[in-house]
């Protein structure tokens, strides 16, 4: 296998972890709180998500450079490194770092004090945007990385890229915020 | 290039890489409501030493190899610029970064369990680690640029 | 742990000189040839120079520091954190802006 090869498939494989955690992460969470609260185990599944989500990102990061040394060292000549869309693809992957830091610091410990606890309490519901907006802000995030590495002969410039990539974030926060809302309002109807 | 430039700036790359993921991964532990110290100490210990390691590798290959044959690459691409803007700049910051590092790893070993009981330590050492961090990134991408505008020259 | 601390803020104190002289070093030796070339002599490389020397400050400068009578506690260790991580970062942000500054805008 050649070294190209090797970070091709490890470049999926990063990417799919990442895609595929999110996702989970995201459905385990509106799975979990149907109920309207999120118990031991269901909260373990979402460290396990997330687990996947870092496991996913670390691979995406190596093999994204090790394709930097493979073109820098055997083919510097194709000037691949100002393609707008590597700038887009790694922008858009700052944000994930950024937004996977935010989670660690605000969601993760917000979800743990509300283990076993009912999630319409006041205090969740001031605090929940964190929680919606962040898991919106993960998943768009990681399928642009998707298809960003998928679309071959995507030929636009970075600002384009990354404006369709804010008006997604923009929308998905918007309606991941109604979504949860509605879903808590929807849990506190019930519990009267 | 000769093999020896060729792994020094894969060593470089790799090096650097992995320290900035240490810091992270370190930051993520101070994130953490439960400070787990052990995996802290180890973060920010095999950090410090990917960073030394990287500066090392790369200060070799920048000492030895860039000048002569990579910055005239540099200076015929489109990007001439890129030289002494991405490139001095990323050489020159990338001198904290052991500093800051051995600082993080000796302020991490020595205070122990005080990051446990005094959360303005605890803030204060958690920026110094987002810094270091902060900065690794900034440095891959500035290397990113730098290597790019290499590719241009050829 | 007075003295661990002790030891934490010589290192905080003298990493924070070594970050206010890297950007001083990288700006002066640009401004003034002679002492680019002077380090070009001495250490081989200018780079290497500047990275000997801020070593040196870090490395030496810390024993220096811990025989200043201070008293270390955790209050004044969290401020000399803070104090190192501005400098780093408004050091990072003089070296980027001197080059920016000397390849597009001065004359």
């Amino acid at each position: 296998m050649s070294w190209y090869i090797f970070l091709v498939i490890s470049h999926i494989i990063g990417t799919v972890l990442g895609a595929g955690g999110a996702t989970m992460s995201d459905f385990i969470f509106f799975k979990s709180i149907e109920d309207g609260k999120i118990n031991r185990t269901e909260f373990g599944f979402l460290k396990m998500a997330s687990a996947v989500v870092w496991a996913g990102f670390i691979i995406l990061v190596f093999s994204g450079f090790g394709f930097l040394i493979l073109y820098r060292v055997v083919a510097p000549e194709l000037g691949l490194l100002y393609d707008p869309k590597l700038w887009a693809k790694l922008s858009v992957v700052g944000v994930i770092l950024l937004n996977g830091l935010v989670m660690h610091w605000k969601v993760f410990p917000l979800l743990k004090s509300r283990v076993d606890k009912p999630l319409t309490s006041s205090e969740f519901i001031n605090r929940s945007p964190i929680v919606f907006t962040t898991g919106a802000i993960s998943i768009i995030s990681w399928y642009t990385a998707l298809i960003l590495g998928g679309w071959r002969g995507l030929d636009l410039p970075y600002s384009t890229i990354i404006g369709a990539y804010l008006l997604a974030i923009s929308g998905g926060i918007v309606v991941a915020n109604i979504f949860g809302r509605y879903l808590i309002e929807k849990m506190r109807s019930k519990n009267r | 290039m000769t093999s020896l430039f060729q792994n020094l700036l894969i060593w470089h790359i790799l090096l650097g890489l992995g320290g900035t993921a240490f810091f992270i991964a370190a930051l993520v532990v101070m994130l953490r409501d439960k400070l787990r110290l052990k995996a802290l100490k180890t973060h920010t210990l095999l950090g410090a030493m990917g960073i030394i390691g990287s500066w090392i590798a790369g200060g070799y290959y920048y000492t030895n190899y860039y000048g002569k044959a990579v910055k005239p690459l540099i200076k015929a691409s489109d990007y001439p610029w890129a030289h002494k803007v991405i490139m001095e700049t990323k050489e020159h910051i990338f001198l904290f970064l052991p500093i800051l590092g051995l600082t993080a790893v000796l302020t991490v070993w020595l205070s122990g369990d005080l990051l446990e009981k005094e959360p303005k330590l605890r803030k204060a050492t958690a920026l110094l680690i987002l810094t270091i961090a902060l900065l690794g990134v900034a440095i891959a991408l500035m290397g990113v640029g730098v290597s790019g505008a290499v590719g241009q020259g050829v | 742990m007075d003295k661990r601390l002790k030891i934490i803020q010589s290192f905080i104190i003298s990493a924070t000189a070594a970050a206010v002289f890297i950007p001083l070093i990288t700006i002066i030796t640009e401004l003034n040839p002679a002492v680019k070339d002077f380090l070009k002599s001495a250490f081989t490389h200018h780079w290497i120079g500047k990275g000997v020397l801020a070593l040196g400050i870090f490395l030496v400068g810390a024993p220096l520091v811990s025989l200043i009578r201070t008293k270390a506690e955790t209050g004044r260790t969290s401020f000399w954190l803070k104090i190192l991580t501005a400098t780093a970062i408004l050091g990072s942000l003089a070296i980027l802006g001197f080059y920016l500054y000397e390849v597009f805008l001065s004359i």
